[in-house]
C-alpha cells in the first residue's frame, strides 16, 4: 500500500520511533510522578526530555508549559473550554475543523457567540480585514487553523496574531496540520498553540500537546492523581500537572520524544518544502485530467495536502476505488463540513491526498495513473 | 549531610535538578519520604547542606518555584 493519508495519522514513522515505544514498554514502564524508585524516575525523566524538546523546537522558555494531551482535540477542548467559560465572543475561520467548532458551538447555552470569519484563498489582507470586522467588543477569543485540513491553504496566522494581540485578545492556534512542516514559534504572541502528537510530528496516535503561553491560566476540564500535594482539594496550580490529571501515556511520549528528535534533525521547514513538492507536483498533472476537478492552488505557503473529485463519482467511491489499486487516501468531509459548506463540496465530500516525510514522487506518479483511469478510463 | 528543598510537582524537581547541575552542582529527585503528612505526596531535590543556599539561589535566579526546604534529612 501506499499511504497519503498523513494529514490524518502520519504513517510510516521514523525507525526510532517504534524502538523508543517498546523500549519504554519493556525496560522502564512504571508510572512517572507518582512512585520514588528508579524505574518511575527514569519514566519521569523521559518525559520531562520530551517536554524541553517539544519547547525547543517552538520557542519556548518553560518546558512546563508542555501540556501533554491524548490528542490535539484534547488540547483544543482544554483551552478553549477555559478561555470561554464565562461566556462571550468568539472568532473563528470559515475553514475549521470539528474540534475547534464543536467545542465552541456546544458552550452557546453558557453564552457563547461564534462568528466564522471568511477567508480568502488569494489574498491575505482580505482574510485579515474578514477577522477585524468579525471582532466585537465582548470578543473574547480568537481560535483558528494554521492550514485547512481539506484545502491545504495556511492562513496569515502572525498577522492575526498581531491583530489579536493589539485588541488583547487570545489567539489560539489549531496547528494539527502545520506542527513539523511549518515554523511555529509561541515568541510571536500566541496565547497557545494545539497540535496532535501523531502527524506532522511523527509521534505515535494517542499523543497530542497543549503549549501555554506565560500567564494563561486555565480552569480545569478533568480533575485527579497528580502525583503531589495530595492532601489538597483542589487540582495543583501549576503546569504542566494542573491540566494532566491521571497516569500519562510513557510509551506514547517516549516516541513522540523521537518523532520530535525527526523534526527537528530533518528541519520542519525543509519536511513542509518537500511535501509542498510533492503536492505540486500532484496538483500540476491533475490539473491536465479531464474530469478532475481541484478546488484551491499550490502555493509557497500550502500544507502539504489537497482535495480532489472525479466528476460523476462520489468522493468515498474515489477513495474506495483507490484503496483497492493500492493506495490510502481519504473521501467524504473530512470532520470539517465549514470548510466542504465554503466549496460546496458538502454533498459530494472530497478525495483528500496528504503527504509525509516519507512519500516519493515515484508514488505521486503511481497515484496520477490510477486517478487517470478511474477518471478517464484506460 | 544532605538537605531536601521540596518541590510542587515531579516536574519541578526535575528541571531544578538540571538547572543545579547545569551549574556544576550535585543534585538529585527524590520522593518526600517523612514529609508527607505535611505536604501530601511529593518530590524534593537533594543537595550537599553546604551547597544549600547556593542551590536556592540559582532557583530564585532561575524563577523554579519550591515550596521549601526540609529541617531534617528527607
Amino acid at each position: 500500500m501506499i499511504y497519503f493519508d498523513n494529514a490524518a495519522s502520519s504513517f510510516p514513522k521514523p525507525r526510532g520511533v517504534a524502538k523508543a515505544i517498546s523500549k519504554a514498554v519493556r525496560s522502564y514502564g512504571a508510572n512517572p510522578g507518582r512512585s520514588g524508585h528508579a524505574l518511575a524516575m527514569r519514566a519521569a525523566e523521559k518525559i520531562y526530555e520530551c517536554r524541553q524538546r517539544a519547547a525547543e523546537l517552538f520557542g519556548m522558555a518553560e518546558p512546563e508549559r508542555v501540556i501533554f494531551t491524548q490528542n490535539a482535540t484534547a488540547a483544543l477542548n482544554l483551552v478553549l473550554k477555559g478561555i470561554m467559560s464565562g461566556g462571550g465572543h468568539a472568532v473563528t475561520s470559515d475553514l475549521e475543523h470539528n474540534s475547534v467548532r464543536r467545542p465552541l458551538l456546544a458552550m452557546a447555552d453558557a453564552g457563547v457567540d461564534v462568528t466564522e470569519a471568511r477567508v480568502d484563498f488569494y489574498d491575505d489582507d482580505a482574510t485579515l480585514r474578514s477577522f477585524e470586522d468579525a471582532l466585537r467588543p465582548d470578543t473574547r477569543l480568537i481560535a483558528v487553523t494554521h492550514a485547512s485540513n481539506v484545502w491545504g491553504n495556511v492562513l496569515p496566522v502572525r498577522s492575526l496574531c498581531a491583530l489579536a494581540k493589539g485588541r488583547g485578545i487570545p489567539l489560539v492556534l489549531d496547528a494539527s496540520q502545520t506542527a513539523g512542516k511549518l515554523d511555529i514559534s509561541m515568541a510571536d504572541g500566541y496565547a497557545a498553540v494545539c497540535t496532535a502528537g501523531h502527524k506532522g510530528l511523527y509521534g505515535p496516535q494517542g499523543t497530542g500537546l497543549l503549549l501555554l503561553a506565560q500567564g494563561l491560566y486555565l480552569p480545569t476540564l478533568t480533575e485527579g492523581g497528580s502525583g503531589a500535594a495530595s492532601l489538597d482539594p483542589g487540582q495543583p496550580e501549576d503546569p504542566p500537572e494542573r491540566y494532566e490529571a491521571g497516569t500519562l501515556n510513557t510509551p506514547g511520549i517516549a516516541g513522540l520524544f523521537e518523532g520530535l528528535g525527526y523534526v527537528m534533525d530533518n528541519s520542519a521547514e525543509e519536511i513542509g518544502l518537500f511535501e509542498r513538492e510533492l503536492c505540486l507536483h500532484l496538483f500540476t498533472e491533475l490539473s491536465r485530467m479531464t474530469g478532475v476537478r481541484l478546488y484551491t492552488p499550490v502555493t509557497a505557503r500550502s500544507a502539504g495536502l489537497l482535495s480532489f473529485n472525479i466528476e460523476g463519482m462520489a468522493s468515498e467511491k474515489v477513495a474506495a476505488a483507490l484503496d483497492r489499486a493500492g493506495f490510502c487516501v481519504r473521501g467524504g468531509l473530512h470532520c470539517a463540513p465549514s470548510a466542504h459548506r465554503r466549496m460546496d463540496t458538502l454533498k459530494s465530500g472530497a478525495v483528500r491526498v496528504s503527504f509525509g516525510a516519507f512519500n516519493t514522487h515515484r508514488q505521486v506518479d503511481a497515484l496520477l495513473r490510477a486517478v487517470y483511469k478511474l477518471a478517464v478510463g484506460g | 549531610m544532605n538537605r531536601s528543598i521540596v518541590c510542587g510537582s515531579v516536574t519541578t524537581a526535575i528541571k531544578a535538578k538540571k538547572a543545579l547541575i547545569n551549574q556544576g552542582m550535585k543534585a538529585h529527585v527524590e520522593r518526600l519520604n517523612r514529609a508527607s503528612e505535611i505536604y501530601g505526596c511529593g518530590y524534593c531535590i537533594t543537595v550537599p547542606s553546604a551547597q544549600l543556599s547556593q542551590a536556592l539561589e540559582i532557583l530564585n535566579q532561575q524563577l523554579i518555584r519550591y515550596k521549601g526546604v526540609l529541617e531534617e534529612d528527607n
